[in-house]
């Protein structure tokens, strides 16, 4: 055989050879792993850490796809990697078929044949050409790691005929270096690997001798002791079971000797036992002494059995174990995924982490130079870059906002009304066609978990909105509360755009674009706005006349455009969402999820103003009516103070903490920091107590404050 | 490399439907494309309102803009679809399906001349990257 490379096992330079497996090229460089060597990967005695992936079997990988080898003892923590070094992910191929077949020997070749002539489509998954199954899971679902990539095979039944393995020997000695199974012995005589003196015992092996306390140096058994340099040691065969013993609740059967009952060696008295999790018979005992008496206990407690080859070297001799404890031989434990160790990447292939949506606007936005932030699932853009100018426009002239992320949807038929009646907590009988109200969603205890708009848009017709985080659980409550009522139900929120057209002169630059007849004050109508088709609410987030236009999201960049050109001359530019929290929170409007808690109720929330209790058996109405009568133990309330605290800020009356800012802000209008804030009233403080609140630079006032701090009559909404 | 990157998108007028299930049942018999993606839900391809008659007065019928749809030949696509998706691709007999794939809800779609693979449009930047990255 011809010298082909070399690579560095342990530091040192190691030659290998075509073909050669690098337990193979190691052995040849005299770097012998301790403890029966199996080279079938079934031991856990030649696993090495390689270019950085530990746990590997030397004996499963060819040399030529290696560079750098740490050997590490099977019971041994792999080193730390020093470098944060991106690992190349590794792929996924998902693959079909009626019947998986793990194993191509010839007992999985009948059971795959068949199958086949019972004309179900069959796959073969065989370790031999490199197809290593590692697990089988509820579905059932093979999980199989090959060169290429990790594999998935969503199957109807599963047929293990992964054949059985050499026990090997468990004895005084048994984890010097020089021992080995028949099939390993095999391996390295046909790689021509130089063995010396080879010994097969016809009898078990009482004990292994060493004149270096390192190498097997002659082996004893009932013939007596024999000089030797390496020893052939065969306790039996033991059915390699593994992925059925994690699969016993599954669609699984198992065929061929992997189905046979399996050998069972004496019972030792001495020896590593399992050589993965390093117990020796001596611990062993001492566990079943203390009460660990049953099979699966014994595992538990002490560990054997539950390392890297999941109790495929140990299994015999543990049961053996047993039965002279127990005087019967008991069934072998369960053994739990994995059958080999997978890097994260392999674990992570075909994983994705969840992708944030975007809006049809997101390139117009990116290219007005946004700084764009990931917010509730959306890329939505905080700012355009000055954050003061966007509040100018807004207040002051016009400015317009992309509101595409809130949720929107339609509900129509005979029943529309009457779902809606069990939702929201207001009278749906008294919105008029063309009109729309705030409204609040709450749970069955009564706290609110979203909030938004219902639009009456004909007599059993509505157009609902949420939340942009929320939008996905309103859904899910909206259908089922639907249960049972003839309505039809579809939820818009990916398929329409949505533009908010504010400031004192977004009228005039709609109208410009046709509006034509205005729309009222929580009104909403058909309009073409520059000739594109939108469903137009005016309602008010930002305390300013506002517009919110609903468009297919096809028209979105045409739409948009227009009203930047159409709102040149008026002074337009568009406002991000950091401008738009400091523009509600003027006006003092929350923000679920921001504002509110899991425990939030409206009146906690002060927004009893939101809740009819007298429209019928709508969902939380029963808690808000109980809760109604308790005393009051905390509320949300506004706050000013001479600087802006930090979200989240705690607040003091004297030493008692007496609540947390949940939304601040400096306001321009009202030329001081305004806030929400939840106020404890749970141990009798009073409303009214002096306050506050912590800083950067330390505690300072805080000032109770009506709500809202900008245009409290709310005549620029309705102007 | 499984094949070409992702193509062109299409250019596929949608239209959504709300109905009963029996009146999108009966749909497919009107000589339209029907995806069906629910019990009250289809897609009808490339076809008017006025082309299609629903049996349910309170349906909904909406023109659909916020897809992003894409084919390939059917030998690329039996090469791709492993690397993307853990359910069956649509076939000849069963030429619509719909789930997760590369992390994304997608709908698949058999034709006789390519398969279409196709999902919402506010996911349009990570489908493309992602199958570039499995093509790649």
């Amino acid at each position: 055989m011809e010298e082909h490379r070399t690579l560095q096992v342990d530091g040192e330079s190691v030659a290998c050879h075509d073909g050669d497996d690098l337990l193979s090229a190691a052995i040849r460089s005299g770097d012998w792993p301790a403890g029966v060597l199996c080279a079938t990967g079934d031991c856990a005695n030649c696993l090495a850490t390689i270019d950085g992936v530990a746990y590997v079997r030397m004996c499963q990988t060819p040399a030529a796809s290696a560079r750098e080898v740490m050997t590490m003892a099977a019971n041994e923590l792999p080193p730390l990697l020093e470098s944060s070094e991106a690992r190349t992910p590794a792929a996924i191929e998902h693959r079909h078929a009626d019947v998986v077949v793990i194993g191509g020997g010839r007992s999985g070749q009948v059971a795959a044949a068949a199958a086949e002539s019972g004309g179900e489509t069959v796959l073969v998954l065989d370790a031999g050409v490199g197809e290593e199954v590692i697990a089988v899971y509820a579905g059932p679902l093979v999980v199989a790691r090959t060169h290429e990539a990790m594999v998935h095979v969503r199957c109807d039944r599963v047929i293990v005929a992964t054949g059985s393995l050499t026990i090997p020997s468990v004895a005084e000695g048994s984890r010097l270096v020089g021992l080995v199974t028949p099939r390993a012995h095999a391996r390295f005589v046909e790689r021509g690997i130089d063995l010396g003196v080879v010994v097969r015992p016809e009898s078990p092996a009482a004990r292994f001798e060493s004149a270096d306390n390192h190498h097997v140096s002659a082996v004893t058994s009932v013939a007596g002791t024999v000089p030797c340099d390496t020893v052939v040691v065969d306790e039996g065969r033991s059915p390699r079971d593994a992925l059925i013993r994690m699969a016993t609740d599954l669609n699984v059967e198992v065929v061929g000797s992997a189905a046979a009952p399996g050998d069972h060696p004496p019972c030792p008295t001495t020896g590593l036992i399992c050589p993965c999790k390093g117990v020796s018979a001596e611990q062993l005992h001492e566990v079943w002494g203390r009460g660990f008496e049953h099979m699966e206990l014994l595992k538990r407690g002490s560990g054997a059995g539950t390392g890297t080859c999941q109790g495929s070297s140990c299994m015999p001799y543990l049961r053996s174990f047993v039965a002279k404890k127990v005087g019967e031989i008991v069934a072998p434990f369960t053994a739990r995924p994995l059958t080999r160790q997978l890097t994260m990447a392999e674990v992570a292939a075909g994983q994705y982490l969840p992708a944030v949506a975007r809006t049809a606007l997101d390139g117009e936005h990116r290219a007005l130079g946004a700084a764009m932030d990931r917010i509730g699932g959306w890329w939505r853009p905080w700012t355009y870059g000055d954050t003061n100018a966007e509040y100018e426009a807004v207040r002051h002239r016009v400015s317009v906002g992309d509101v595409s992320t809130l949720g929107k949807m339609i509900v129509q038929g005979p029943d529309a009304e009457a779902l809606l009646q069990k939702l929201y907590p207001t009278d749906i009988g008294t919105i008029r066609t063309g009109r729309s109200r705030y409204v609040l969603m709450l749970d069955e205890r009564g706290y609110v978990f979203d909030d938004g708009m219902v639009a009456r848009v004909g007599d059993h017709e509505f157009m609902l909105t949420f939340t942009t985080g929320g939008a996905s659980m309103a859904e899910m409550w909206v259908r089922d509360q639907a249960d049972g009522l003839d309505v039809r139900i579809l939820n818009q929120t990916l398929s329409l755009g949505a533009i908010n057209v504010t400031g004192p002169r977004s009228r005039e630059l709609l109208t410009a674009l046709g509006l034509g007849e205005d729309i009222p004050f929580l009104g909403c109508g058909q309009r073409s706005i520059a000739g594109v088709a939108c469903t137009v609410f005016r309602l008010s987030f930002t305390g300013e006349l506002s517009y919110e236009l609903h468009h297919r999201r096809g028209d979105a960049v045409t739409l948009w455009r227009a009203l930047l050109a159409a709102g040149e001359s008026l002074g337009i530019r568009p406002h991000g969402l950091e401008t738009l929290m400091r523009l509600r929170l003027e006006k003092g409007h929350i923000v679920v999820g921001q504002d509110t808690d899991y425990d939030s109720s409206p009146r906690r929330l002060d927004h009893e103003w939101a809740v009819n209790l007298d429209c019928g058996d709508f969902v939380g109405r029963q808690a808000t009516q109980r809760t109604s009568e308790l005393p009051l133990d905390k509320k949300l309330a506004g706050l000013t103070s001479t600087a802006t605290p930090h979200e989240g800020a705690s607040l003091w009356a004297g030493d008692r903490f007496a609540g947390h800012v949940t939304s601040a802000t400096w306001s321009p209008a009202a030329e001081t920091a305004v806030m929400l804030a939840w106020l404890r009233f749970d141990d009798g403080a009073s409303p009214e107590q002096q306050l506050e609140v912590e800083t950067f630079a330390g505690r300072i006032p805080a000032h109770r404050a009506e709500l809202p701090f900008y245009d409290p009559d709310g005549r620029r909404p309705r102007a | 490399m499984v094949g070409d990157p992702v193509p062109e998108f299409l250019d596929l007028r949608i239209r959504r439907v709300v109905a009963t299930s029996a009146a999108i049942d009966a749909l497919s018999t009107h000589g339209v494309t029907v995806l069906r993606t629910a019990a009250d839900e289809a897609l009808v391809i490339d076809a008017d309102a006025g082309e299609f008659k629903l049996d349910d007065p309170w349906a909904i019928v909406q023109e659909d803009t916020s897809w992003v749809a894409f084919a390939y030949d059917h030998e690329t696509a039996a090469r791709l679809f492993p690397r993307i998706a853990s359910w069956e691709p649509p076939s000849a007999a069963q030429p619509f399906a719909q789930g997760m794939a590369v992390g994304l809800p997608v709908k698949a779609w058999w034709r006789e001349e390519d398969m279409v693979i196709f999902g919402p449009a506010c996911f349009e930047h990570d489908l493309r990257h992602r199958i570039d990255e499995v093509l790649t």
